[in-house]
């Protein structure tokens, strides 16, 4: 493919069933010649907001880069399945390594700078590019994650407490899911229930990031007011520990919420990804 | 196009002429009415206000500006980043010329409608804004959100 234009990909079954996932391939007028770059978006986001919106795709499409978008299920156009096993993050990292070769992905080859891809994730989507990372060596070739978190804090998040809030508005007593839902209910579009499947699906299947850790080497970028990425560094040791090269990249002044559209972030995610 | 984009770029071109003259307020047919005439002075300005930003948001916080007053910018290069109660967006910018005047510095707050920058650019491209040649409308881009 060639010339600047965006393809809507047709998905098919994974390991049987239809993930519904909305796919997104965004062509560069002028290509740099390096691998396509994979966003995902962060919990009760899309890849409209975090990506588009905020200036990302077209910065990277401006640096000559191939983009691929994907909204997660239960968000953004994708669709809302009703089992729960569509959530869970191994379904969706399967999901992942099916839209990439679907896109032309093709293994890392020593010399070849447009084989593999590279991955850039915000808050949720970090922690899904870390596991994606350190699950696909073969493909990924750097990270770029943004508001990262050692434990993901959606796996503290009470459901039950939530589901009554939402029943009869019993008032939620644990902050962080307080502010989670609220979060989430701000956008009216969002599927509240899709949502909240995603938080089960993810309790089942809590963050580990020791658990596997990827080798390859990994932007870590954070605003120092982001009180749900204070243990990036604990997450950045962790990687050079396995031998990967993590760089962290601090954004004054800016917390979880609006160090998305930071310059001094896409441009060093752009400059990091740039080799 | 999104609901949203469209409210965005409807805003955009709302772009009016402030040098005293008649504001611009059909842009597009001004210029294919050849506006030149009308407007005889060599340069001109530009004022955009904050556009929609869609999901009933009335007001958004500066967070940073990317350009600043004597820059000379591109169609649809970045010029702002705006926070809102929702989400954090780049504005694109919806004309090309040299920046007169921004509104607002980090932290401060503006209203859908109030002046955001002003541009200066040639007179004879005054008056068709919202129709600049080769050039692409700024794109808000991605097809609606249709969450299910």
């Amino acid at each position: 493919m060639s010339g600047r234009h965006t393809g809507e990909m047709h998905s098919h079954t994974v390991e049987g069933t239809d993930p519904q996932l909305f796919v997104e391939v965004h062509d560069p007028q002028n290509d740099a010649g390096l691998r396509p770059v994979l966003l995902l978006h962060g919990f009760s986001s899309s890849s409209k907001l975090n990506w588009h919106d905020t200036g990302w795709v077209a910065a990277l499409l401006e640096a000559g880069r191939r983009v691929i978008t994907v909204d997660l299920p239960g968000h953004g156009r994708s669709g809302a399945p009703e089992d729960m096993d569509s959530y869970s993050p191994s379904r969706i990292r399967a999901d992942l390594l099916q839209i990439a070769f679907d896109a032309g992905v093709r293994p890392l080859h020593d010399g070849d700078p447009t084989s593999g891809v590279d991955v850039v994730g915000y808050s949720l989507g970090a922690r899904l590019a870390w596991e994606f990372g350190a699950t696909q060596p073969e493909i990924v070739h750097r990270l770029v994650l943004g508001g990262p978190n050692i434990a993901d804090p959606l796996a503290a998040f009470d459901l039950i407490a939530a589901q009554n809030y939402l029943a009869d508005g019993t008032p939620i007593a644990d902050e962080s899911t307080a502010g989670l839902l609220k979060m989430a209910m701000l956008l009216p579009s969002n599927n509240i229930f899709a949502l909240l499947s995603l938080v089960d699906a993810i309790k089942a299947e809590p963050f580990d990031p020791a658990e596997a850790v990827p080798h390859m080497p990994m932007l870590l970028v954070a605003g120092d007011q982001d009180e749900r990425a204070a243990t990036m560094p604990q997450l950045a040791a962790l990687g050079i520990r396995a031998g990967s090269m993590a760089e962290q990249l601090t954004l004054p002044g800016r917390n979880h919420t609006n160090a998305i559209t930071s310059r001094a972030f896409k441009q060093g995610a752009i400059a990091f990804l740039g080799v | 196009m999104s609901r949203q984009s469209q409210l965005v770029e409807a805003s955009w071109v709302r772009g009016r002429k402030t040098d005293g003259g008649p504001h611009c307020t059909n842009c597009e047919a001004a210029g294919r009415a050849g506006s030149n005439e009308y407007w005889s002075t060599a340069v001109a300005e530009i004022s955009f206000p904050l556009p929609d930003l869609g999901e009933g948001l009335i007001e958004a916080t500066v967070l940073e500006w990317l350009v600043s007053p004597g820059d000379q910018v591109e169609r649809n290069q970045p010029l702002v980043e705006m926070e809102t109660s929702k989400s954090a967006v780049e504005l694109p910018s919806p004309q090309a010329g040299k920046v007169v005047r921004i509104f607002g510095g980090a932290g401060d707050r503006i209203n859908v409608g109030e002046p955001l920058i002003v541009f200066e650019v040639p007179d004879n491209t005054a008056g068709i804004v919202g129709t600049v040649p080769k050039d692409e409308a700024p794109t808000r881009p991605g097809p609606p959100e249709r969450r299910t």
